[in-house]
């Protein structure tokens, strides 16, 4: 019992690590479709599952995220 | 105090065992966006698809899949994975999953049910490894082998209702491809022919779910000195495993069945309950008066 304690603890412990994370990384410089646009917006993971759920989310050749214009959903 | 909480805990489970379908079907209402507000930006721990045009939340799995397309780290998924994952284990699978629901109705059907070997549950490493992370994150979303161009749950949720709410709409209609067509028809043959086969054999969130059984702070207590060894909880488990032996086995979805030991056995349990004897097992010494005399 004191093991399965231990270990529930040390897993609870790290899923606040990984959501503390989030806070501290603060999401990622995502840039419009357009490749003559460089204005990115700054995107928390909330955005990015929203894009991603979306089909919207990608990288472009040279390692930018990029939003698409139009979806592209692979279901 | 303690042991008093202990048999409500379990009493619990036990009332409500006979209406799990139901509790399934209640989820579901929250997993299908009863208020028409989508919340895509956080994943529910569920396998819903959330290309599906009702879906609420977001599929943690395509999130992952997608996001190691991306090369990017879903920190709160992931940390969302495990904390269910610590705190309750597989029970979602059980009790909450919509596509869990959709074959646990089709095991409804009288037909012929085949068991599965046991090995085949170590599958679903195989689809977490493969096409949810190292697939896509070395060939991105175009592959075919990447999860949701081959998940039956996105075909089943998404593909074919959007289908339909085109035929509706009167435009034109994008058909899935013929291998998602394929996959959908082989899954819902199977579903009345075998309990439970994707959960089994290749759900990738149920084994990260089910890895952590042995560790989640809900379990199932089995208890040594009540078994008689009549081999029941091995009949009431549909899944082919020996809770006598595993309660908290790496294929359980905690549906909670064994529980219906008649000698109390496999009882639902926390961490938050000690261990205590049982207060009717407590030998008094000789002479003394029992309690309430």
């Amino acid at each position: 019992m004191r093991t399965r304690a231990s270990v529930c603890l040390i897993l609870l412990l790290v899923s606040a690590l990984l959501l503390a994370s989030e806070l501290l990384f603060n999401g990622q410089q995502v840039y419009p479709d357009d490749p003559n646009n460089v204005t990115a917006s700054n995107v928390s993971e909330f955005g990015q599952n929203r894009a991603v759920a979306a089909g919207r989310l990608s990288r472009d050749p040279s390692g930018l995220l990029r939003i698409r214009a139009s979806a592209a959903c692979p279901t | 105090m303690a042991m008093a909480e202990k048999t409500r805990f379990a009493g619990f489970f036990a009332r409500l065992q006979p209406y799990r379908l139901w509790v399934q079907t209640a989820f579901l209402m929250v997993w299908l966006d009863p208020l028409g507000i989508r919340y895509h930006g956080i994943c529910a721990p569920v396998f819903h698809c959330y290309a599906c045009p009702l879906a609420t939340f977001g599929c943690p799995i395509g999130v992952l899949a997608n996001f190691s397309a991306l090369h990017l780290i879903p920190f709160i998924t992931i940390g969302l994975l495990i904390v269910v994952g610590a705190l309750v284990g597989s029970l979602f699978c059980g009790w909450a999953c919509p596509f869990g629901l959709l074959q646990d109705l089709g095991a409804r059907f009288p037909t012929k049910k085949f068991e599965l070997p046991r090995w085949t549950g170590h599958f679903r490493f195989v689809v977490l490894g493969a096409l949810v992370l190292a697939i896509p994150y070395f060939f991105g979303e175009e592959h075919p082998l990447f999860i949701c161009r081959v998940c039956p749950a996105g075909g089943i949720e998404a593909a074919l209702p959007n289908v339909v709410s085109q035929a509706i709409a009167g435009q034109q209609i994008v058909w899935p491809s013929v291998l998602k067509l394929t996959i959908i028809a082989v899954f819902l043959v199977s579903i009345l022919f075998i309990r439970r086969p994707w959960c089994r054999v290749l759900c990738p969130l149920g084994v990260i779910f089910s890895s952590m059984n042995r560790a989640s702070a809900f379990f199932l207590r089995f208890d040594r000195e009540k078994c008689t060894s009549c081999g029941r909880c091995t009949k009431l488990c549909q899944y082919n495993i020996e809770p006598e032996k595993s309660p908290n086995d790496l294929r359980c979805i905690r549906c909670l069945e064994c529980t219906g030991c008649k000698l109390g056995a496999l009882t639902p349990d926390t961490i938050l309950h000690g261990r205590r004897k049982p207060a009717a097992e407590t030998v008094l010494p000789a002479g003394e008066p029992t309690p309430g005399a």
